[in-house]
């Protein structure tokens, strides 16, 4: 349980209270939510929300440079974000809780229900992060999830993502402020559909045989999709309170060939 | 120390930066800040203005303040003055438990600075945040527009609710509820608000088994640690056998439970009570009680209850207090009679049969429906399953006691404050004198708070330490230890001609009780005896069984078991017609009850006695049913752009009662006061429901004076008179009629000294406006002031009050019809309620505004149930989602888009000037109209609630 708090002016600060018994808090509703791991874990707590210079919010080159500390409503409002990230941001459905929710803090937690995390994968999304010796380094947003406890000490000081992508997302959730089941996110890049999702209790999944399926075939039936999804050993995905496996596997299913057909249909 | 300014004054706090904000803003008092989901970020009741941004202070750190400038709920405007936004809640009738209205009125007023015409989508984009149970969100959008009106032009354009009884000065009249500006001001309000600083924490150490002796207790280290008061247990705590059912005594229920016991019955059934002087400590002793459980099989549905060889829930001995069978000793010799089972003991019989599982029983019917279904052109069979939903009361179960003077004083937020007072009494042996129970304001009950879930252990807990005593619920709490909506087992059979006319209905109901007996009987007996009178049928048979299980408790719920047997039957009778090729809608006209209508079959539904026999009073069921026809334009389909998306419409009749005839039982008293004010005092437990403005408004209408000259006080045993409570849809009907009886006769009295004090007859007299008693003979005219000051004068005949009391044989029956409009996605299951009209018949709306709310937010609340609300165990009968995010309640988001209530205007001959009851029928309505809906837009009949995706699904073939 934590006995300290540290109010970080700059985000050297911030990296330089980080020890391994030490969390950072963004926006506070994941640090500091009920049944929250980190804040029962951390001796130390670095609030993040005196540290102005994650705010910004910057355009340069066909990018979006997001501060870290930036909250979805201010993603939400923002001229300058791209249509794919308001709506992805838009997933959460309380108001308030935008208020106070940051970019960073969402991909921290990487949650298996993330609202962000599908939308910023397959948008190539680079994170920019502070480390303890001063340095920033940019590294893609699926490293920085996969090698998470590699970067533990390090402070995301903003992400990028472009702004001309063709990204599409869907969440399915008990309600709108329920945890989702399944929040998927497929986009066309050169390289062909990027799908991407994250399956509650499962975790974040890249799909790389749907991926593979559509681009060899973008006219693939919806039945082979079901049966590809149905038969996949490589999904871990089990009978629990958000459904059975049977249910995700076919929503998986059904909602990439949605998503890739609307892709094909839709302009940006 | 931290720094920061709270409305607008400069504070500091020496306070743990790392504590959260909301617990610096109540050392700084400002407790309108409440909290309700022990910060989950999810109800919004910690909801403040930090540096200009709505946030959930419970999810912000005290230190992360520093600086801040922060902007509390209590800061609009108090009682007296009240804001324009705070204002204009009251009038659309939102204020209701209200233990979010001061939140809800912050998010408006920082709304409406930022922007002075908001759009329906910003208003529902601001409230998407705040957590509403009671009212429902549609009457927030209507104070929008009256805020927006009130600010352009100084004044209201729109009309808030339609009025009744013209010739009424209150009494149907859209006037504010008496205690809305306290609520919607942020005043104190609820029990945590009353609680002294002297004050010490109780918390529970609940059980991990779903069935289990506790076969030793260690306490020492607990007990050792400083602070701890008292560590209560089954070994050193009363014996006593009761039940928490607050209803008419003698309970139709079994008293099968203890404050604690030593076998627990499902997991978080209480082990012991540990009191500290902080609930940090509390919670530390609690962590060091050791425990030696037996663990034991358990049951969970009631298949499993009823199982050959099932493990018995109770296997104690059986006890009746009247009706003992003449074999009980045979039968208690069969019983395990273990010391630590405890006993059950029947206040009456109930056909209960604890060998295996039953804990109540109820069978009987009309007619011959075998034969019926003989008869019948087409017949249709078919089972529903229910899930066990909580109620997610904001305020959740809290509990004040101390000790003044020999007495214990409880402050109790509950729908039933006397049977509150005999239950503590029996726990702790003190006669009823010395109990004293205050009803504060009730932030949510919809039937949770008549369960006596809290209030005994707390005021034990006083009795036993002389100390005054906090308890409070978590929210994990609500959902483990509470009561819970009863799943059930609903099998239908019902026959047919083919000219629509229905020759038979069966209805089968198993019932899940949970481990104690609470409304064992009366709830599941809801599903028969206000479904069936529904129905004009010669044949109908029923049979019910409620069995105990290892689930968290089941006990009463807003609706009692109606929804669930109106559920079965509307559906059951829509596959019929389908089935006969009627239209569903002239099948329910040519079936429903009329006025007139003789009940014969409420002969066996009585609650554990006979049953009244009556015809049908007042009935506005079939307006309801062709003007929801007509709204929804019944019999036109729609079509959707997206092939995906197929629509459909489906409707239900529904009906419930104002109360139990020949069981409930109200009492007023109404005083004169000193310069003509009244003052009434009422048995009745106002629960956020307007129950005192109605009090007030007969009294107004009766006594001719105005209402700001009338005050309610209510709930309160020491300066009331009795009334069996707020449950079972009586308050209006029962307490407003006490109300109606008192004035009357305070009225009488009021005109026999004027006519005393005139030298008239007491013909020749009347009462007028406002306040005045005059001569119609001489034109003479006495003021009540006049009045009461020589009545009460050195040589006058004494204060002026007169008591009133109300019980009837009579039933007054709301019925209405609820109407919906869905989309299906026949790919991925996903469900939208676009449309849903619920039509009520209310009789006369005493206040039309809050009636409209309820209906709003019952209607809700049902929608909820339908589609998304389940308690859902593990193998070994834990909740594994006990929060409000993982258990998925109906916010603004989930309202459907097109949303009305619609009253029907009837007047009751029995009702006070008129009126029925209102809330607990509009939960009735939706699972059928949902249900029927589906199956017109993809076809395929779901047969159980929560209607999910994935069983739509299934239902479709698609998995």
């Amino acid at each position: 349980m934590a006995t300290k708090l540290i109010l970080a002016k700059t985000p050297a600060e911030a990296v330089d209270a980080k020890t391994s018994s030490a969390a950072f808090i963004a926006g506070g509703t994941e640090v500091n939510r009920l049944g929250s791991d980190i804040a029962g874990e951390a001796d130390v707590l670095i609030s993040l929300k005196k540290c102005g210079a994650l705010k910004s919010i910057e355009r340069d080159a066909g990018y979006v440079t997001v501060g870290s500390m930036c909250t979805f409503q201010q993603i939400v409002e923002s001229e300058w974000i791209p249509a794919y990230l308001k709506e992805a941001a838009l997933f959460m459905a309380s108001r308030t809780k935008r208020n106070m929710a940051t970019i960073a803090g969402n991909i921290a937690a990487n949650r298996s229900d993330s609202y962000l995390i599908p939308a910023l994968t397959v948008a190539g999304a680079v994170i920019e992060l502070c480390r303890k010796s001063g340095e920033t380094v940019r590294v893609g947003i699926q490293e920085y999830l996969e090698n998470k406890e590699s970067y533990g000490n390090d402070l995301i000081v903003s992400v990028t993502v472009p702004e001309d992508i063709r990204l599409v997302s869907k969440r399915y959730a008990n309600t709108a402020q329920s945890h989702a089941v399944l929040t998927m996110s497929a986009a066309l890049t050169e390289e062909g559909i990027y799908m991407a999702g994250g399956v509650k209790n499962v975790g974040q999944l890249h799909f790389c045989d749907l991926e593979k399926a559509f681009n060899e075939d973008p006219d693939i039936s919806e039945e082979a999709i079901i049966k590809m999804v149905r038969d996949c050993t490589g999904l871990h995905t089990e009978d629990d309170m958000f459904g059975s496996d049977a249910y995700k596997r076919y929503l998986i299913a059904v909602t990439a060939f949605d998503l890739h057909r609307k892709l094909k249909g839709k302009e940006v | 120390m931290i720094t920061c300014t709270i409305n607008g004054k400069k504070r500091s706090f020496d306070i743990d930066p790392t504590r959260r904000l909301r617990e610096m803003l109540l050392m700084n008092g400002n407790f309108a800040v409440r909290d309700s989901d022990d910060a989950e970020g999810f109800c919004g009741s910690d909801t403040v203005i930090m540096n200009d941004v709505p946030v959930f202070s419970n999810l912000v750190l005290a230190g992360e303040a520093e600086g801040c400038e922060i902007i509390t709920p209590d800061s609009l405007g108090d009682s007296m003055h009240l804001s324009v936004v705070q204002q204009a809640l009251v009038d659309a009738g939102v204020v209701q438990s209200a233990y979010n209205a001061p939140a809800a009125a912050l998010l408006m007023t920082w709304l409406f600075e930022k922007n002075h015409n908001p759009s329906r989508e910003d208003v529902k984009d601001i409230l998407s945040g705040i957590f509403i149970r009671d009212a429902g969100y549609e009457h927030y959008y209507l104070a929008a527009d009256l805020i927006k009106e009130k600010l352009a032009t100084g004044k209201y354009k729109t009309q808030i609710a339609p009025e009744f009884r013209p010739n009424l000065k209150a009494v149907g009249k859209v006037m504010p509820k008496v205690d809305a500006p306290q609520l919607v001001s942020g005043e104190r309000a609820f029990v945590e608000d009353y609680v002294d600083d002297d004050t010490c924490y109780m918390v529970v150490l609940r059980s991990p088994y779903a069935h289990a002796y506790v076969n030793k207790i260690d306490t020492s280290k607990a007990e050792a640690l400083p602070g701890v008061i008292k560590v209560i247990t089954a070994y050193n705590c009363s014996d006593a056998t009761y039940m928490s059912a607050g209803q008419g005594n003698p309970e139709p229920s079994p008293h099968d439970r203890k404050l604690l016991n030593k076998k627990v019955r499902h997991v978080g059934d209480r082990v012991a009570a540990i009191v500290a002087e902080t609930l940090e400590e509390a919670i530390k002793a609690r962590d060091l009680i050791e425990v030696e459980y037996e663990p034991l099989e358990a049951v969970f549905t009631v298949e499993e209850a009823m199982a050959e060889g099932a493990p018995l829930v109770h296997n104690g001995r059986v006890q009746y207090n009247a009706g003992a069978p003449d074999d009980l000793d045979e039968y208690n010799a069969k019983l395990s009679g273990d010391e630590r089972e405890g006993k059950v003991v029947y206040q009456f019989p109930l056909h209960g049969d604890i060998l295996h599982n039953v804990a109540a029983a109820n069978h009987g019917g009309i007619g011959d429906v075998d034969k019926a279904f003989e008869e019948a052109d087409a017949v249709v069979e078919a089972t529903f399953q229910t899930s066990q939903i909580q109620h997610t009361p904001l305020e959740t179960h809290i509990c004040f006691s101390k000790l003044e003077n020999g007495r214990l004083i409880i402050y109790a937020s509950t729908q039933v404050p006397y049977h509150v007072r005999r239950i503590v009494s029996w726990v702790t042996g003190l006669s009823e004198n010395k109990i004293h129970v205050i009803k504060t304001r009730v932030g949510g009950g919809y039937g949770s708070k008549q369960d006596i879930l809290v209030e005994d252990l707390t005021a034990y807990a006083t009795y036993v330490t002389g100390r005054p005593v906090l308890y409070h619920n978590t929210r994990e709490e609500e959902f483990i230890a509470n009561s819970t909506r009863h799943p059930m087992r609903v099998h239908v059979k019902m026959g047919g001609k083919k000219d629509g006319s229905i020759t038979g209905i069966y209805l089968k109901v198993d019932a899940n009780t949970g481990p104690y007996g609470n409304h064992a009987l009366t709830v599941p007996m809801n599903s028969c005896s206000k479904t069936l009178p529904l129905f004009k049928c010669d044949n109908m048979k029923y049979d019910l069984t409620i069995y105990y299980t290892n689930t968290p408790p089941a006990g009463a719920y807003q609706g009692y078991g109606t929804p669930k047997g109106t559920y079965g039957l509307m559906m059951a009778m829509c596959e019929l017609a389908d089935k006969l090729g009627v239209d569903y809608k002239e099948m329910v006209l040519k079936n429903h009850v009329e006025e007139g209508y003789m009940l014969e079959i409420l002969r066996g539904l009585g609650e554990g006695r006979e049953g009244n026999v009556v015809p049908v009073g007042s009935c506005g069921l079939r307006e309801a049913v062709e003007k929801g026809c007509e709204m929804i334009e019944w019999g036109k389909r729609e079509e959707s752009d997206d092939p995906d998306w197929k629509i459909g419409k489906g409707f239900a009749m529904i009906m419930q009662g104002s109360g139990l005839p020949g069981l409930d039982h109200a009492n007023a008293i109404a005083k004169l006061e000193m310069d003509g004010s009244i003052i009434v005092l009422s048995g009745a437990a106002d629960i956020g429901t307007g129950l005192d403005t109605i009090i007030a408004k007969v009294a107004s209408d009766i006594l001719c004076v105005p209402m700001d000259r009338i005050t309610v006080l209510s709930g309160d045993t020491d300066s009331g008179a009795f009334d069996t409570g707020s449950y079972a849809s009586s308050g209006t009907f029962f307490s407003g009629n006490a109300a109606v009886v008192a004035s009357t006769n305070l009225k009488e009295k009021i005109l026999d000294e004027a006519a005393y004090q005139l030298g008239e007859d007491v013909e020749d007299i009347e009462v007028d406006w406002p306040g005045v008693a005059r001569s119609k003979k001489t034109g003479k005219e006495l003021s009540y002031y006049d009045i009461i000051h020589t009545t009460t004068s050195g040589t006058g005949r004494g204060h002026l009050i007169a008591p009133g009391s109300f019980t009837t044989a009579a039933s007054s029956v709301p019925y209405g019809a609820h109407f919906a409009q869905v989309a299906v996605n026949v790919r991925t299951g996903e469900v939208k309620v676009q449309k849903f009209y619920a039509i009520q018949d209310a009789g006369t709306p005493i206040n039309p505004e809050a009636a409209l709310c309820q209906m709003y937010g019952a209607s809700l609340k049902s929608i909820g149930h339908t589609l998304y609300e389940d308690m859902i165990l593990d193998k070994y009968g834990r909740c594994v989602n006990a929060t409000m995010t993982d258990y998925g309640v109906p916010m603004i988001s989930e309202q459907p888009d097109d949303f009305k209530a619609v009253l029907i205007d009837v007047d009751d001959p029995d009702g006070p000037f008129g009126a029925k009851s209102i809330s607990e029928i509009a939960c009735n309505g939706a699972a059928p109209a949902i249900g029927n809906a589906i199956h017109d837009a993809c076809g395929v009949w779901m047969r159980s609630w929560p209607m999910t995706p994935e069983k739509i699904l299934r239902e479709l073939g698609k998995i």
